[in-house]
């Protein structure tokens, strides 16, 4: 990858890893510091990339910074949703919008279901891409999307969510 | 005659390599149904169930609220700190190499016009605002004895010892405006006015640039003591400000070291 090339996946890909990054972990600044970061380790090792691989490597070191984020600060415990017997019990706020209600179900999913969902959908990034990306299995990324889309769905029919507001 | 076979081969057949077994059979169907990578006949079955069930089909519907939308309006603010630019060593080089030979020029040029001049060092050792201390180089800056002409003095710039040509006037002192001067190639004339403004300083005159003729630039300084004409040195800078009528209003004389005022001599 060039000079220019390099200035270029600053241009067209920052936005999206942040994104991604920022719905990951909710913390602004310290989602800015990953992308910086990532970049940064781009940088280091520009001239053994491929351009038209960049964005996947990219979102690879984001991820990888996330977790090594997300494990220091025990965010797994925190932030893991309550197995699905659990939730069950569990009082959910109940929203007017699809929108909100999406949110929440989303910051109430473990991070590894959150961000194999998040690359799917916000990326559209294949099963195998993802695989790549996070370092997971490829079976692991499945379980990952099918937990996620089905924990959601849970969760959007406890806050009240009917079909007609989408 | 009718063949009885078996439609539902595909469900024999394993779509993943994970195990469902945490799934209902509808919600398995529901998530590959929106992950778009359900087979025909699961996509049947599906449109079966649901098709028959309220209940399922609410929840089929909430599955395809699943689906997430990036948000547009979050943006990364600090792109131009991501951007990389690199220093072109090449033209830094060369710009340092042709700086670099600048440099060594204007000191061999400056060495070997200090070499020149043999005043310099006596005027160092000069006290500011001492002009008795110019009259004690009077012995080393006298090298030659330039002509008399009547009531103008000219200096005949020599090319081998122009910095140090000394012109005796003898008998002859500045002290009328009407004198008038030529020094080396200067094509302006002097006059005595101009040369020691209003005050008439026997002190100092210039000879400017006589290829531009420009009287800021570095010049020789060519100094009165008594009636003798001396060049100082070709190195101390001066500062000529003209006045409206086109003589000197102030000179100030600078060395590299020190600052002398122009000052009157005991006539």
């Amino acid at each position: 990858m060039t000079l220019k090339e390099f200035n270029k996946c600053a241009d067209d890909y920052s936005d999206y890893v942040f994104r991604f990054v920022l719905k990951n972990i909710s913390d602004y600044s310290l989602s800015e510091d990953i992308v910086q970061e990532a970049y940064e380790k781009m940088w280091l090792r520009h001239s053994e990339i491929d351009f038209m691989k960049a964005k996947s490597y990219l979102f690879a070191c984001a991820y990888s910074t996330m977790i090594d984020y997300i494990r220091k600060k025990n965010k797994i415990v925190s932030q893991t949703l309550p197995l699905e017997a659990d939730f069950v019990q569990e009082s959910f706020p109940q929203f007017d919008g699809i929108k909100e209600a999406l949110e929440y179900a989303l910051k109430r999913l473990p991070y590894e279901q959150r961000s194999v969902i998040l690359l799917r959908d916000y990326e559209g990034y294949s099963y195998q891409e993802i695989s790549q990306i996070t370092g997971l299995s490829l079976s692991a990324v499945k379980v990952y999307i099918f937990r996620a889309r089905l924990a959601m769905k849970n969760i959007l029919e406890k806050t009240g969510v009917t079909v007609n507001e989408g | 005659m009718k063949i009885d076979i078996f439609k539902k081969k595909d469900s024999l057949k394993h779509t993943s390599d994970f195990d469902y077994k945490d799934f209902s059979y509808f919600d398995r169907l529901g998530v590959l149904t929106i992950e778009n990578i359900a087979l025909d006949f699961e996509k049947e079955e599906f449109q079966e169930m649901i098709s028959k069930d309220e209940k399922l089909q609410k929840q089929a519907s909430l599955y395809s609220l699943t689906i997430l939308k990036p948000q547009e309006d979050i943006v990364f603010k600090k792109k131009s700190q991501l951007k990389r630019s690199v220093i072109n060593f090449g033209v830094v080089f060369k710009v340092a190499a042709v700086i670099s030979f600048l440099v060594l020029l204007s000191y061999f040029y400056l060495y070997r016009n200090s070499n020149a001049l043999e005043m310099y060092s006596v005027n160092r050792n000069l006290k500011p605002r001492d002009v008795v201390e110019l009259v004690d180089i009077k012995e080393v800056a006298i090298e030659k004895k330039a002509e008399k002409i009547d009531k103008k003095t000219t200096v005949q710039e020599s090319k081998k010892v122009l910095e140090k040509v000394v012109v005796e006037t003898e008998n002859y002192s500045f002290n009328d405006s009407e004198d008038e001067l030529l020094i080396g190639f200067n094509p302006d004339t002097l006059r005595v006015f101009d040369v020691i403004g209003q005050e008439k300083i026997q002190f100092a005159v210039v000879e400017p640039n006589f290829e531009t003729n420009n009287l800021s630039e570095k010049k020789h300084i060519l100094g009165f003591i008594g009636k003798k004409l001396f060049v100082l040195s070709k190195n101390i800078n001066i500062a000529v400000q003209r006045n409206e009528d086109g003589g000197f209003a102030s000179l100030t004389i600078t060395t590299p070291d020190k600052t002398y005022s122009v000052k009157k001599l005991t006539p």
